[in-house]
């Protein structure tokens, strides 16, 4: 069988010898094997290199289904999610992100209810069904809905958002065609008035309207921590209590308060009355939505002051010691500017600042000169917006025309309407060594030092405080007093200004306290709009009766908790009720030897 | 020679798909196990959610004021009660204010 001897070599072709007319190419010769030659050769060698080509071809793609059969089903990081774990992360994500205050607390979540829409085709019985849902859900108005469960041209109808479990429950149980839950969310807010005016409110769309929840709409839509305020629950709610307080002693329209860090800006309270509960927003007045804060311009009176004396000290236009004339009243043009106390003789600087003369202030003002002064408050922000992050921040009422009478009235804070939170965040440049830091709402990283804006020198700054701190010991300030935190600060009163015209007793009484002065750490601002006198006493409205109680008892009640270390010194001592330090040990320790007597009388 | 082959491969088939269809039911119930124990767990979540804002709800500082005066009488510290380090006389060179050496103090008495 040499039929099967191999033929070596590429291009060989193997032609069986036996049985001539058997064989394809048996008629090319001889029974012996050879070489097929020529064209056929050739023809040959072509389709073996095609089926090649094509066999590799297929391995290729064959392996690459392969490989990625084993990639998909074993290695199962594959780019498409699985069905559970979406689902489970698509419903515990809120529409919107909490609010919480500076220590955790939640002043704003969203919580998750069901709103009853209606497709009006599927509803048999309109009249019918209207009824039963106005006997479930009171307040609901039967003829209004069967009105529009009969618009048969509309698949989508809403009844009622944000249901109540139980009446979800009953409607559930009257099984009435065409109507369905859909799972809404609803924002609640659990502190209700004591937060509203920083906090805001949304509408039914969960759309943020006021304060922060308009400020941050779509940061909250976005975000899923929740966001944190600067704002101190517990202060928040001693500030808008002793407001409240205030505000009945004295029959007064409003009142407004702040606390503010003077070291990073941050806002640690700030409540305005009349409020409203952000949780019903909708029918609210407007006043009461008004936060007097950021959106109220006021005349602030006396508590200017303290930038007409900063501004003289620190443009050396004069020294505390510097003697100015406030015998007689100022006349200048139409205007005659008084004193409230007239001193009758000449005050120097301090006692200008102390006593709080408007005639010694206004020459004060005027040896500064009216470019430098304006220079200087546009420095210190009282010609700009507050920045803070709320959509209610007013422009101050700056007068266009600024003359020298400007700059005389301007000095004791009438003039120029301004809001509390310019005042604020001026007042703590001036206390804190000179540096001005924009308010902010936003809690700050404890390491993070807020680098601020020089508009005074550290000397300027010390002067002042010691001024501040002198008010309050000796002067108007007196009922600021609050043992151990070294209070400070300065009183104001301003006639309202009502078209163009002063309102002789209606007046704004308002009061900016610094503690503890050696070492500023907070300003305290309270403002009673229109206060009467609670004691009979027709005089007894000013700012040092009226607001100067109410940021010392606030300062009282919160010195503690904003980690301010009591020092109980020389002129608080005195007070009634109090055991100085020394007096306390030496009991303790005669305790600790009358028990040792005792023992020793055991043996 | 072709019939172990033949065999191998057959049983190989029948083992692969066996176990093929096993590991699919066992997925499958796996699955619907981890689908119940997600919705377990959004439900615990969103019952977390409701619960961190009635805590809120009744932590209203108003009401801690209310229950405090009811239960409990707490005031505000007066500063005098508060106290710096440095008004800690300075410990005796002698003392051992360790545990231990406390304990060996009242041993000794």
């Amino acid at each position: 069988m040499n039929a099967h001897t191999p033929v070596s070599g590429a291009g060989a072709i193997y032609i069986p010898a036996d049985g001539p007319d058997r064989y394809c190419g048996a008629d090319m010769g001889a029974a012996t094997p050879r070489m097929a030659e020529g064209p056929v050769k050739q023809a040959i060698e072509l389709g073996r290199n095609r089926l090649l080509v094509a066999g590799a071809l297929f391995i290729l793609g064959f392996s690459a289904i392969g490989v990625r059969l084993v990639d998909v089903s074993l290695m199962s990081q594959g780019a498409e999610p699985r069905l559970p774990n979406t689902s489970a992360a698509a419903s515990t994500r809120m529409e919107r992100a909490d609010i919480v205050d500076r220590n955790g607390a939640v002043l704003a979540t969203s919580l998750t209810t069901a709103s009853l829409f209606a497709d009006p085709r599927d509803v048999l019985d309109a009249d019918g069904a209207a009824t039963l849902l106005a006997e479930v859900m009171p307040g609901l108005n039967a003829a209004e809905v069967a009105l529009k469960l009969r618009l048969k041209d509309r698949r989508f109808i809403w009844i009622r958002r944000n249901l109540t479990p139980r009446q979800q429950v009953e409607i559930n149980r009257l099984g009435i065609p065409g109507l369905y839950f859909q799972r809404t969310e609803r924002r609640v807010y659990p502190h209700g008035r004591m937060t509203a005016h920083f906090l805001g409110y949304t509408d039914v769309d969960n759309k943020g309207l006021a304060g922060v929840e308009a400020f941050f709409d779509n940061d909250l839509r976005g975000r899923r921590r929740p966001l944190q305020l600067s704002i101190d629950l517990g202060v928040q709610h001693i500030l808008r209590e002793e407001l409240a307080a205030a505000v009945k002693r004295h029959r007064a329209i409003g009142a407004s308060g702040m606390v503010m860090d003077v070291s990073t800006g941050e806002i640690v309270a700030m409540a305005s009355l009349p409020d409203y509960d952000p949780n019903q927003p909708m029918n609210v007045r407007k006043e009461a939505r008004f936060n007097r804060n950021t959106l109220g311009v006021f005349e602030m009176g006396s508590t200017f002051k303290i930038f007409t004396t900063a501004m003289a000290l620190e443009f050396g236009a004069a020294r505390l010691d510097d003697l100015y004339d406030t015998r007689r009243p100022l006349k200048v043009a139409s205007f005659t500017i008084r004193d409230y106390h007239p001193a009758g003789r000449d005050l120097s600087v301090s006692e200008i600042f102390v006593e709080s003369s408007n005639i010694g202030s206004a020459r004060l003002a005027m040896d500064v000169g009216v470019k430098a002064h304006k220079y200087f408050l546009r420095e210190i922000g009282m010609f700009d917006r507050a920045p803070i992050e709320l959509p209610e921040s007013a422009r101050p009422l700056v007068p266009q025309n600024w003359r020298e009478i400007n700059t005389m009235t301007i000095a004791f804070g009438h003039g120029i309407a301004v809001t509390p939170l310019q005042l604020v965040a001026g007042v703590s440049a001036i206390a804190n060594g000179g540096l001005l830091r924009a308010p902010t709402l936003i809690r700050q990283d404890a390491g993070v030092v807020n680098p601020g804006k020089r508009v005074v020198s550290a000397k300027t700054s010390a002067q002042m405080r010691g001024l501040l701190r002198r008010v309050v010991t000796e002067s108007t300030g007196r009922k600021a007093k609050a043992p151990g935190f070294r209070v400070g600060g300065k009183t104001g009163t301003a006639e309202k200004l009502k078209s163009g015209r002063y309102q002789h007793g209606k007046l704004l009484s308002s009061f900016v306290a610094v503690f503890p002065m050696d070492n500023p750490r907070y300003v305290v601002h309270v403002a009673v709009d229109e206060p009467k006198s609670a004691d009979g006493n027709r005089k007894h409205v000013t700012g040092g009766w009226v607001a100067a109680p109410v940021a010392g008892s606030i300062i009282r009640r919160t010195g503690l908790k904003l980690g301010v270390q009591p020092v109980l010194i020389e002129d608080d001592r005195n007070k009634k009720g109090f055991a100085p330090l020394q007096k306390v040990r030496a009991q303790g320790g005669a305790e600790i030897a009358a028990s040792q007597e005792s023992k020793g009388a055991a043996e | 020679m072709r019939r172990p082959g033949i065999f191998f491969w057959t049983v190989a088939v029948f083992a692969a798909g066996a176990s093929l269809f096993y590991m699919k039911h066992r997925v499958q119930s796996l699955e619907a196990e981890l689908g119940k124990v997600d919705r377990k767990l959004a439900a615990e979540q969103e019952t977390l959610h409701v619960l961190r804002a009635e805590w809120a709800y009744l932590t209203r500082p108003g009401r801690l004021v209310k229950l405090n005066k009811k239960h409990l009488g707490l005031v505000t510290p007066k500063p005098e009660q508060l106290s710096g380090f440095d008004a800690v006389p300075p410990r005796k060179a002698h003392e051992d204010a360790t545990p231990a050496g406390l304990a060996n103090r009242e041993g000794a008495r």
